[in-house]
């Protein structure tokens, strides 16, 4: 192999069966004239040292893969600039002493730059631009590159039909410039950007995450009403022109929303399916159903891939989001510009730090009589807990039976106060929503938690519960008593509980804020300054918002949007005081619940966010302090995602689905009035379109596969086989990480030992001329490409503590000399 | 849009458009916060390229950057004569590379350059014991700080060099999930 005689590979370890020769550079350089170039050089007057190398000197280069495949082309474009950033830097001196003339190095460099220029060259202009962004060179070269390659690119087509080429060109151009252009006109009317610099700027990027997700929910209801309005509001108007409702307007309904709101659009019950004198025949029930169909589907397909991709980023991968060099390394944030925030986040790390030695420094071995007490609180606990949320279900649900007595027995139904009275319902939710949490933090505070990771875990589980089952419990009354009791139109009747809920929780998030950060302000200031500051909660806000969002939805789950969102939102949180960690679902579920029975909910929800939006804000600023842990914002979304999409999604889907299948619509009002379910509406549009034969191939899809069970056993079958193969997939993934980690521990090994050797000899032929110069510690800066994809060397060993050169002489240089030795000696002879 | 500006020709535009992750009018407007920087160095016309270059010390005193414990170094990382003195160009590079869009690889070549104080191409002990107390403002006792960087280097160092190279350093970016949102200036 080498004449540096590796010795047998007994330092060789593991499985040495894979390590192709090509994965040292060093072989095929000296493999090509054996030990001739190693023979001393006994040049007496000559300071350089001289290499005998052949002409071909590809041979020592690094490029391994084909040229012009784009990954592999472009990381190692970035490994070129690399190469350059890392070689010249001050490191002229250094350079002779190795004996190497700045020109090499320079030629080197130019050769590269060649290539870099030819692979540019055959990439398509949107993809060179791209590869070109991400070299990480500095401008001007970035410049020279792009300038030459467009030159070669012009040059190359000028050769083809002018004419043809110059179009495509300037189509190309334009295009472009058209692109660019409608990017910063989009950047142009970016609603608040300012405030959020500002906000990002003062509280950090977890906090900013916040209002980025409030932003986005906001054009997420603007789309949703769009939609809503489009399909299903507009042409109800356009039918029902003519008529103007019965009972006046008085300001109640702002918030009771029944009234003088009971039969506009605002409700199911003001939809209707008559069809106009005209021609023009507007089927309201399918649109109706299969509108908020397709949101259910989009969201639900949109959750999966989110949290699908979601996991893959922050838990299969990260293992690390714990350990000191992370935070050392990754965690500042780089984008706060305020003194006091920066001064804040340097001692929350320093504590951090701290809480870390010292559990390094502790054991953790308790005595079993221990260990058994903490089992006991923990299970004492949980059993408090289930007990509170089980205690304020059967409350709410007793209020709603009362609730429908009080209107069996009303004789007017339009007297103020027993219109008030039904706000009780939502303000005892609410409450129940914002005291019962509390409870739960104080509790964890009596148990005590190894891990503070699995603390929040755990109040989050146990407010979802929660939340779960106050809005099950609710559904329950809605779709059991409600449908069967209520003498007029049920699904208005809903709706209007669902938005008396939505306002309700509006106000009860105002004064949250207020009592959350304001008084508490106040008192942490004021009255018990050992409090502090409160840290602007993000957890809680994010949950509220998200609640409440639930509560506008109901068969439209644009769930990917949520989970987007959640996806944005969740990022930073990890506050040790999430006091209502969770109204997440119950919050999610109510909202998509919300609109199936009033179309216009988003509409509510986007005054309400646009104004939420002012509100925390300003709270923010004059009340709150930046969160004191930061990190791990990742792994919670994804729980967050996976959180909305198993409760809530698959409850709401399934509540959907009852009342799609099985529910009576009411017989007075609403689109789907007289029919035995609300899916007879498409049973019946089946049978009709069955008369005519150019769709009979639908006809016989939903006969034969929507409506038989079998095609759908087979479905579940073929998914779970594939479910399986991917799954040992995984396994035999898993199993190869483990071995090219070990195969990357033995090859920085190699390497370090082969340059070490060939330092070795090359300080044995040196030594009668640069005595003074071999001395000089010398770090091996590897910039070539293995499989392995490393760039940077190894030194091995100790590290010399005298003083390092400027620059590291990289193992392309021990070649550079190499070759020129092997240059001085062909002369010679 | 489409005022006529006088800063940059067109081509220089296009230019700068295409090798950074910045639009034409965020460039104008970087080129008003870099003639802020030194109003009476900075020319406004850049349409025969000047070669103009500002301190270091003007700066780190941007909003931006100046309660950043690692301004220095990310000035030094991104000018060219290692100093600090930053031509327009390195400047707009500079926060092309701090910007929302810049791929994770870029930032993590230049996180590297960053925090490697002693320029070696290798993040040693030294490296993040400056590192660690720029970000403590020297609080901890020094065994302290020994303790934290030996545990940061036993945890990130894959091949047993007892430093991190840019690999090593890479492959902690990318379990790091929060990286791209963390390592990002906004201007």
């Amino acid at each position: 192999m080498l004449p540096l005689h590796v010795g047998g590979g007994d330092w060789l370890r593991g499985q040495g069966s894979w390590r192709s020769p090509d994965s040292i550079p060093m072989v095929p350089l000296s493999s090509q004239y054996g030990n001739r170039a190693w023979q001393l050089n006994h040049e007496p007057d000559n300071s350089q040292i001289r290499i005998n190398l052949p002409k071909d000197s590809s041979t020592f280069r690094h490029e391994e893969q084909p040229p012009g495949t784009l990954r592999m082309g472009v990381t190692s474009m970035r490994r070129r600039g690399t190469l350059k950033t890392g070689l010249l830097p001050g490191g002229n001196v250094a350079l002779e002493k190795i004996g190497l003339t700045e020109e090499d190095v320079r030629d080197e460099i130019m050769s590269e730059e060649q290539d870099l220029v030819k692979e540019l060259v055959t990439m398509s202009t949107r993809e060179c631009i791209q590869a070109i962004r991400d070299l990480p060179m500095c401008m001007e070269d970035k410049k020279n590159i792009r300038n030459q390659v467009l030159a070669s690119k012009s040059s190359k087509k000028g050769f083809l039909l002018t004419c043809s080429a110059d179009c495509s060109e300037q189509i190309s151009l334009s295009l472009r410039r058209c692109g660019v252009g409608l990017s910063s006109a989009r950047q142009a009317v970016r609603l608040w950007q300012g405030t959020m610099k500002e906000i990002g700027g003062r509280f950090g990027t977890s906090v900013l995450s916040y209002f980025s997700f409030l932003k986005w929910l906001l054009m997420f209801n603007t789309i949703s009403f769009l939609v809503n309005f489009g399909f299903i509001t507009i042409p109800q108007l356009v039918q029902t022109s003519g008529r103007s409702p019965d009972v006046r307007f008085t300001g109640l309904e702002l918030i009771t929303g029944a009234g003088y709101f009971n039969q506009t659009v605002m409700y199911y019950g003001g939809y209707i399916n008559g069809t106009k004198d005209s021609d023009f025949k507007y089927n309201m029930q399918l649109a109706y159903f299969f509108t908020i169909a397709a949101y259910l589907v989009l969201c639900g397909v949109s959750l999966i891939y989110s949290m699908a991709r979601s996991f893959r980023r922050n838990f299969v991968l990260s293992d690390l989001s714990s350990g000191s060099a992370w935070r050392l390394l990754c965690s500042w944030d780089f984008s706060m510009v305020n003194e006091r925030a920066v001064r804040q986040r340097k001692n929350n790390l320093r504590v951090q730090l701290k809480e870390s030695l010292s559990e390094m420094m502790q054991t953790n071995f308790l005595p079993v009589s221990e260990r058994m007490k903490q089992l006991g609180i923990h299970l004492c606990t949980w059993v408090v807990s289930a007990g509170l949320a089980a205690g304020s279900c059967a409350a709410i649900y007793y209020l709603c039976q009362y609730n429908l007595q009080q209107i069996k027995v009303s004789q007017n139904p339009g007297n103020l106060k027993e219109e008030a009275s039904t706000l009780l319902l939502p303000f005892v939710v609410s409450l129940f929503n914002l005291v019962i949490p509390l409870l739960y933090s104080l509790l964890s505070k009596v148990e005590n938690y190894s891990n503070p990771r699995f603390q929040i875990y755990v109040i989050i589980l146990r407010n979802v519960f929660l939340k779960m089952s106050i809005l099950s419990i609710l559904c329950f009354h809605w779709v059991n008593n409600v449908t069967t009791n209520v003498p007029m139109c049920w699904e208005s009747y809903v709706g209007q509980d669902l938005y008396r809920l939505v306002i309700v929780n509006f106000f009860f998030s105002i004064f949250g804020s207020f009592f959350g950060e304001f008084l508490r302000r106040i008192i942490g200031t004021r009255c018990m300054p050992s409090i502090g500051i409160p840290e602007f909660d993000i957890a809680t806000n994010v949950l509220d918002l998200i609640y409440a969002q639930t509560l506008t939805w109901y068969l439209s789950s644009n769930y990917a949007s949520v989970c987007i969102h959640v996806y944005l939102i969740t990022f930073g949180i990890f506050t040790i005081r999430l006091f209502t960690s969770s109204h997440i679902c119950p919050l999610f579920f109510l909202f998509r619940i919300g609109i199936y029975f009033s179309p216009l909910l988003p509409l509510i929800q986007m005054i309400k966010l646009f104004l939420l939006f002012y509100l925390k804000k300003v709270s923010l600023n004059r009340n709150c302090q930046p969160p004191r842990r930061s990190g791990r914002a990742a792994q919670m979304q994804t729980i967050y995602i996976a959180l909305l999409f198993f409760p809530s999604f698959v409850g709401a889907l399934s509540l959907v689905a009852y009342t799609v299948w099985c529910l009576t619509p009411s017989d007075s009002c609403g689109p789907f009035q007289g029919l035995n379910t609300t899916f007879e509406a498409v049973s019946l549009w089946m049978e009709d379109t069955a008369i005519i034969s150019e769709f009979s191939w639908a006809v016989w899809i939903y006969s034969h596969m929507i409506k038989s069970e079998l095609f759908f056993f087979l479905l579940a079958l073929i998914f779970l086989v594939l479910i399986y193969f991917f799954w040992q997939i995984t396994q035999g993934r898993k199993m190869l990480i483990i071995l090219l980690k070990e195969q990357i521990i033995n090859e920085g090994k190699d390497k370090a030992f082969l340059l070490e050797k060939l330092r070795t000899f090359q300080n044995l032929s040196l030594v009668p001329y640069h005595a003074e110069n071999v001395h000089g510690p010398q770090y091996f800066e590897r910039t070539y490409q293995t499989e392995s994809d490393y760039s940077e060397g190894y030194q091995r060993g100790a590290c010399p503590e005298e003083d390092t050169p400027p620059f590291a002489s990289s193992a392309l240089m021990q070649a550079m000399m190499a070759r020129r030795q092997a240059e001085e000696e062909d002369e010679e002879y | 849009m489409g005022n006529k500006q006088t800063i940059f020709t067109d081509e220089q535009l296009d230019a700068y458009q295409d090798c950074t992750f910045f639009t034409r009018k965020e460039i104008l407007r970087l080129h008003g916060r870099y003639h802020e920087l030194a109003p009476h160095l900075v020319p406004m016309d850049y349409t025969n390229d000047p070669d103009v270059k500002v301190p270091l010390a003007l700066i780190v005193n941007m909003p931006e950057l100046k309660e950043n414990p690692f301004r220095n170094r990310i000035v030094e990382s991104f000018s060219e004569d290692g100093e600090g003195n930053l031509s327009f160009n390195e400047f707009v590079d500079m926060f092309s590379v701090l910007s929302e869009t810049a791929p994770r690889e870029l930032k993590a070549i230049y996180a590297f350059k960053i925090y490697d104080f002693n320029t070696d191409n290798f993040i040693c002990m030294e490296d993040l014991e400056k590192t660690l107390n720029r970000l403590t403002k020297e609080e901890l006792t020094p065994e302290e700080v020994k303790l934290v960087c030996e545990k940061s280097i036993e945890e990130a160092d894959l091949d047993g060099d007892s430093k991190l190279s840019f690999a090593d350093f890479e492959n902690m970016i990318s379990r790091a999930p929060d990286f791209l949102s963390t390592f990002h200036i906004r201007i």
